[in-house]
């Protein structure tokens, strides 16, 4: 067994770094890779593993489906609990002439193997362990109470992304019971092996239920908002949670109480609904994660223009369990940049 | 009622649990001979090649 390192892989994968490693490497001629680390480095991975099979720009690979055929056999080993890169069909890259992120997702991206090792998490710092279990949360519940479609022949061929369906609700329940236990010890105390465990369970098992229902508007709001601030993904997925949750609740009753139930609260339907959006706002406070949009620093002239950009992510607005136009996308967003979540109450 | 659906698009192989990184070197070997692994700097000072 011949193995080269490639340890340059940058925060964000700037889409030079990945042609950058695909030159170095050129020579050794790799006929496996593996990624270990986080989101980013599971993500070079699969974005190296396309490049080797099918040449080219990644720019032609953006969206969906777009990836020709199978690629190089990738290992993926998480060492953060947070992305579920590791399972699923998308890799995130940052197109800097750009300015922006770009998904790219196909299910030739999905790693031929997945090894989760939580002691492999026991370093990772506070902030990092929260942010990453954060996102976590947020893959479980948008996949969870995503949109359930027209089931038809095509449905998982023409799709990546099928939205809600009985298999994903397993993992996605799964995922929720383990985060409500295990988030908040796991920040405090990142020795804590059994903490580290149930989080790295439940980021597989998030990523095992959003890498076939897909997520929703959190996501949507989120793309802009992180291209604005420079803000990590998962602070500002779980930011927004609450907020698209109370706008959601309505159409989302019995999710939400089945999620109540899971995590241990108890009440009709109606006040899971309630009490949900609370537990998980109460959570994201616990770990440290930001309240408003404000605080991320979004610029206040900004709100219209991030509702306006979120609506373009037509895949993830049409995954949203409520339907979504452009005025429900700009009260989501003025509430979660002032903090006012009772102003989308109904 | 909603019809029954369910899709799951997975890896071929998902393994969890503590020290199970020990593993990789063997699997790596039933599926390549000439591995690249990409990681970054935080990764490295740790990091130890498998036989």
């Amino acid at each position: 067994m011949k193995t080269k390192v490639y340890d340059s892989t940058e925060a964000d994968l700037p889409i030079e770094g990945i042609s950058g490693c695909v030159t170095e490497c050129a020579d050794f001629n790799p006929d496996v890779v593996l990624g270990i680390g986080g989101g980013s480095c599971m993500d070079m991975a699969k974005c190296v593993a396309v490049l080797l099979k099918h040449g080219g720009s990644l720019r032609d690979y953006y969206g969906e489906n777009k990836i020709p055929g199978p690629v190089a056999p990738v290992i993926a080993v998480p060492t953060t609990a947070g992305t579920g890169s590791e399972v699923t069909p998308v890799a995130v890259i940052a197109d800097t002439e750009r300015g922006t992120k770009v998904g790219i997702s196909s299910p030739y991206l999905i790693p031929r193997i997945a090894v989760c090792d939580p002691e492999m998490t026991l370093t990772c710092p506070p902030g990092l362990t929260a942010v990453s279990g954060a996102d976590a949360l947020t893959h479980a519940i948008e996949s969870f109470t995503a949109a359930a479609r027209e089931v038809t022949p095509d449905l998982t061929v023409k799709n990546v992304f099928v939205g809600k369906n009985v298999l994903s609700d397993t993992f996605g329940l799964l995922a929720l019971k383990n985060i409500f236990k295990a988030l908040r010890t796991a920040v405090k105390d990142g020795k804590n092996i059994e903490a580290r465990e149930q989080m790295m369970l439940a980021s597989l098992a998030a990523g095992c239920a959003f890498g076939a229902a897909g997520t929703a508007a959190a996501h949507a709001i989120q793309y802009p908002v992180g291209n604005e601030t420079h803000t990590p993904h998962g602070m500002g997925v779980a930011l927004l949670m609450p907020y698209v949750m109370e706008f959601n609740r309505p159409t989302c009753v019995s999710c939400f109480a089945e999620i109540g139930r899971v995590i241990g609260l108890s009440g009709s339907d109606e006040e899971l609904s309630h009490k949900l959006i609370d537990e998980v706002a109460s959570l994201l406070k616990d770990i440290g994660i930001p309240v408003t949009l404000k605080e991320l620093g979004l610029p206040e002239n900004k709100q219209d223009w991030t509702a306006e950009s979120a609506m373009g992510a037509a895949r993830l607005v049409n995954n949203n369990p409520r339907k979504l136009d452009v005025d429900a996308m700009k009260a989501i967003t003025r509430a979660a940049f002032s903090g006012d979540r009772a102003a989308l109450a109904s | 009622m909603l019809q029954l659906f369910g899709a799951l698009r997975l890896p071929a192989s998902v393994i969890f649990g503590s020290g199970q990184r020990a593993a990789l070197g063997m699997m790596t070997a039933q599926i390549g001979s000439r591995a690249l692994i990409c990681t970054d700097a935080r990764m490295v000072p740790t990091w130890k090649p498998m036989a």
